[in-house]
């Protein structure tokens, strides 16, 4: 958008500078008396201008007097001035014979409204009209028959117009045209792209509807006919037997197959299984698969990793280690699913480094793996407690309740005390969900916290882990007139530890809200509630 | 003088109608592109997601579907099954009775085994008094908690719910509104997902449902409305959702999230102190309070948008109906913006502040206004004889084949991301719409919209003084008491 304005800006300058340069162009079309008269000639008339003649003929020359045409009349001093003409030519018809009898003293003269002018001040008046675009070169109309290239080089060059161009003097005309121009590029850009993206998807999706029932034949005919050792033996050969080669080398039906065996893998188990993943190197479709790792899209990277973990290609391993670090979340994501599914000397160090937070998303892909894994393999979750990064370790407190790691709470326990008040929060859930009565002295010192949200975690794990004191505490807590939400959460833990101490508090009680909670308590219909 | 200043501000207006034609050409396309970008990240994304696991990981998530339910009696029933059908596993259904006048609450009660509870109910937002929390014996409805309340609009309404709701998201929705099985795991994702940001709330695209087929409560065949009106909205949804929020959500400055389908940060929607039942456009004042908490709080956050169909609902086809629902979307728009005009053009809200709100001040708030003063002008223009046929012409067919783009585009995208309207006879009569929506239906829409800025100014609703004074702060409401005769 930037650029786009940008690019305006410079547009409008470009026109506004050009609209400066057409003021500047005004040149005159006489430079001296000959060219003046040639020019008055082709003019004829002009506004407020007459013509003239003045002469101071020699004693006894009485010649001009006796002229007609002329009128001539007495001046000032021995001076003879003719009758005014408007028009040049009959101006010129009518002194031309005396002009060249030097005894008459004859010469052209002017009238400037009427006020009698020499030659210099005839030219001032005609040069400003000029530039004041009062008078224009009056245009020759070419007889018919005539020939227009003759009589075009017959008129001296000009440049068009003086170099002033009306277009760009008109600035709104100027933007109007600009945006429409501007719009019509843009949208034109647009719907030839979209029509494209359009067509080509259609055509996909019709090819790849072809390709599949191309394939699906053929897949489930060595899925069933064919030993894993035949499988083995295949040669490529063999494959274009099966395949069509022409087809077989396009890009599209090596995605169609990849889909295909990637889907039929993930509803088949055991032997077809193995048999799959053998077709898929066959195919030679892992390198694809591992190609697509050095792609720079990231739906590419995390393609190839979707199909890694999925067909077993332990050897990209390398490259997926690689990735972890990766600032892209799904790459990220992906390849340490993929590291933690294949590697065989998996824990989880490589998410213990992981610079980034880690997401609730992340948590649950990863969870769902290390459920699966952690029975077979020892996955170090302690690791995560010292992590630097403080999501992942509260994502270590939650494995421990999550998987059951009983053997983990001791590590806890020590830990615990230490920590910040969010992680705190998350080992409380923990010692609820798995009930540990050892901690009970840790929960009280948690009800004493001055922060609400720990207050809270560590009231709801009283409620299951707590003692006699956790009750003594909470009694006070509600003494102190808690928000009512806190109040309700006091009342159920107490409720809880120790129903005799949570009838006598709620007897001795007259606040309006216990009596209230203590109904909702009571109710059997709202016990999850 | 005076004809000087006449021909002053004529001129201003000419310059001031280029650079709003200008602005409009250069916001619409940008528009369309970032949607673009927007909807193929959303689209490649969508590939690498396993729903299935967010319906049973004890990492995902619980979710509160807050519903009121207004003189709902015809549908409620099969409404509130619906709901709990949805495929998610920590999730409760909270419908509230708004003070019915027809048998909402009986059939509620009839059809799930419901009995009046002892529930200890904390006005934590201010509402109108609770008459009864409903709950069932029977466990198959253990998802299911009824709240019967004095009537106070949908905004109060919602808030009696956020009040008993116990999940960490809150998904506000229109009872009446179908939603796809998958609609919660979707729409929690972006919740999951983000790690260096809050999302404090997740919009959704509302489809329209007029002509559909619809079976276990998912649209199964799609058909464009019959009536003029239906298709208009059915292209009006598409530009909305599909376009202007997605381009919106990609420079994280989305200001609405429809009042049909929104899911909520709780814990953040109480720290804003609920809903603001006083103005008529509570949707979009909830995201604006909420977002401007956060810019005051100085914490990173998102709003994130689902454009997967995953919602529909009846739209009106009537015009009485239709004005009456314009009228009140722009004077919701009036009064959000007015409210918080602290933030206008102030760097301290960053996008918020200098983007969006000033979006929507001038293209939303103001446009029927300025087209309003652009037929004036044009026609000051021809009476004093200075009106220029080419201009006119010219800034006309340019912003009339922009619509007609960005209309086609929008529908181009629903048929490249999800093709719903198969048919061909249906995308004919789409593209007729388009090609006469602006001759035919917008002058109306431009009527309606000058018709809620009167009625705002007369003052309609009521709080028109505490509206024009405006918050100084987000969590300013939370000292506005809505409901005097609250008993707390």
């Amino acid at each position: 958008m930037e650029k786009t304005f940008t690019r305006f800006c410079v547009l409008f300058l470009i026109v506004f500078s050009c609209a400066k340069v057409g003021f500047a162009q005004d040149t005159l079309p006489f430079t001296d008396s000959t060219s003046f008269f040639q020019f008055l000639e082709k003019q004829q008339q002009i506004p407020s201008f007459k013509y003239r003649y003045k002469a101071v003929p020699k004693a006894g020359e009485n010649t001009l007097l006796e002229d007609s045409v002329l009128s001539f009349s007495e001046g000032a001093g021995d001076t003879l001035v003719s009758k005014s003409f408007d028009d040049y030519s009959s101006w010129f018809q009518a002194g031309n014979a005396y002009l060249s009898q030097d005894s008459l003293g004859f010469q052209p003269a002017f009238l400037i409204y009427d006020v009698p002018s020499d030659l210099t001040a005839a030219q001032a008046y005609v040069a400003n009209l000029w530039r004041n675009k009062d008078i224009f070169l009056p245009e020759e109309t070419p007889e018919v028959g005539e020939d227009l290239v003759i009589l075009a080089n017959l008129v001296p060059y000009e440049s068009g117009n003086n170099g002033r161009f009306r277009f760009f003097s008109d600035y709104k005309l100027v933007i109007v045209v600009s945006l429409i121009g501007f719009f019509l590029v843009m949208a034109i850009g647009m719907i030839l792209f979209m029509v494209y993206i359009k067509s080509s998807h259609s055509r996909r999706e019709a090819l790849k509807e072809e390709y599949e029932n191309q394939i699906i034949g053929p897949l489930s005919e060595l899925l069933f006919e064919k030993s894993e050792e035949e499988i083995d033996a295949l040669k490529q050969a063999d494959i274009y037997a099966i395949f069509p080669e022409k087809d077989f080398k396009k890009e599209l039906f090596k995605f169609v197959l990849i889909e295909k065996i990637i889907s039929l893998n993930k509803q088949m188990k055991g032997d077809f299984k193995d048999k799959l993943k053998r077709l898929y190197k066959k195919f030679k479709l892992d390198e694809i698969s591992i190609g697509k790792l050095k792609s720079k899209r990231w739906d590419k990277v995390t393609n190839g990793l979707v199909h890694i973990n999925e067909m077993d290609l332990v050897e990209a391993l390398p490259l997926v280690r690689e990735l972890t670090d990766s600032s892209n979340f799904y790459i990220r994501s992906q390849s340490i699913a993929t590291l933690l599914n294949l590697s065989e000397k998996v824990d989880l160090t490589t998410i213990k480094k992981q610079p980034y937070p880690l997401s609730r998303w992340q948590q649950m892909n990863y969870l769902r793996i290390i459920k699966y894994l952690h029975i077979q393999k020892s996955l170090k979750i302690d690791t995560l407690f010292s992590a630097q990064n403080q999501s992942i370790r509260l994502f270590g407190y939650k494995l421990v309740r999550m998987l059951g790691r009983v053997d983990l709470l001791e590590q806890l326990s020590e830990l615990a005390p230490e920590v910040e008040d969010i992680e705190k929060i998350e080992i409380l859930k923990t010692y609820q969900i798995i009930g540990v009565h050892t901690e009970a002295a840790f929960v009280n010192t948690c009800l004493r916290s001055d922060n609400i949200a720990l207050v809270k975690a560590a009231a709801r794990a009283a409620g299951a882990i707590g003692d006699q004191a956790s009750a003594h505490i909470l009694i006070e807590l509600l003494e102190e007139k808690p928000s009512f939400e806190l109040k309700m959460i006091y009342m159920d833990t107490l409720n809880k530890l120790d129903q005799s101490m949570y009838e006598a508090f709620v007897s001795q009680s007259e606040d309006q809200d216990l009596s209230q909670i203590n109904d909702h308590l009571q109710d059997p219909l709202l016990q999850n509630v | 003088m005076y004809s000087f200043l006449f021909y002053f501000v004529l001129e201003l207006l000419g310059i001031f109608f280029l650079i709003i034609s200008f602005s409009v050409i250069v916001i619409y396309l940008t528009t369309m592109f970032l949607s673009a970008l927007e909807l193929r990240d959303h689209l490649r994304r969508n590939r690498f997601a396993d729903y299935q696991d967010i319906i049973t990981s004890p990492i995902a998530p619980g979710v509160s579907i807050i519903a009121p339910a207004y003189n709902e009696g015809q549908n409620i029933v099969q409404n509130a099954k619906s709901l709990m059908s949805l495929h998610y596993g920590k999730f409760e259904v909270v419908i509230i009775n708004d003070g019915s006048k027809d048998d909402t609450l009986e059939k509620l009660i009839e059809a799930f085994e419901l009995e009046k509870t002892n529930y200890a109910y904390n006005y934590q937002i201010d509402c109108k008094p609770v008459r009864g929390v409903y709950k069932s014996r029977n466990r198959s409805y253990s998802k299911l908690l009824i709240i019967d309340k004095e009537n106070g609009g949908k905004a109060d309404a919602l808030n009696a719910g956020i009040n008993v709701s116990s999940m960490e998201i809150i998904a506000c929705i229109d009872v009446d509104c179908i939603l796809s099985h998958e609609s919660i795991t979707r729409m929690v994702r972006p919740f999951m997902e983000e790690t260096n940001r809050k999302v404090i709330a997740v919009g959704g695209v509302i489809g329209i449902a007029n002509n559909c087929d619809v079976q276990d409560g998912t649209v199964t065949k799609y058909r464009i409305p019959t009536s003029l009106l239906g298709r208009f909205q059915v292209i009006e949804y598409f530009r909305a959702f599909l376009m202007g929020r997605m381009a919106w959500t990609r420079v994280n400055g989305l200001m609405l999230i429809s009042g049909a389908f929104g899911f909520f940060n709780r814990d953040l929607v109480l720290a804003v102190g609920g809903y603001f039942p006083k103005t008529v456009g509570e949707d979009m004042e909830l995201v604006v309070r909420m977002r401007r908490y956060m810019e005051e709080q100085g914490i990173a956050y998102k709003v994130g948008f689902v454009p997967d169909p995953l919602c529909w609902t009846e739209v009106p086809e009537d015009e009485a109906v239709l004005k009456r629902q314009r009228n009140r979307w722009i004077r919701g728009t009036i009064e959000t913006l007015q409210l918080h005009k602290a933030m206008r053009f102030n760097p301290k809200y960053g996008v918020l502040g200098m983007l969006s709100y000033p979006y929507w001040s001038a293209f939303e708030k103001f446009a029927p206004i300025i087209e309003l003063v652009g037929a004036l002008y044009t026609f000051t223009l021809i009476v004093i004889g200075d009106f220029s046929a080419f201009y006119f012409i010219a800034l006309y067919s340019m912003l009339y084949l922009l619509t007609l783009l960005v209309s086609s585009f929008s529908i181009l995208y629903e048929q490249v991301a999800y093709n719903n309207y198969k048919d061909k006879k249906d995308l004919r009569k789409l593209i007729l719409t388009v090609l006469i929506e602006p001759f035919i239906i917008h002058p109306k829409v431009v009527m309606w919209g000058l018709q809620g800025h009167i009625d705002f100014i007369k003052g309609k609703g009521g709080w028109g003084q505490m509206i024009r004074t405006g918050f100084k702060k987000s969590e300013d409401r939370k000292h506005v008491e809505t409901n005097l005769n609250t008993e707390s």
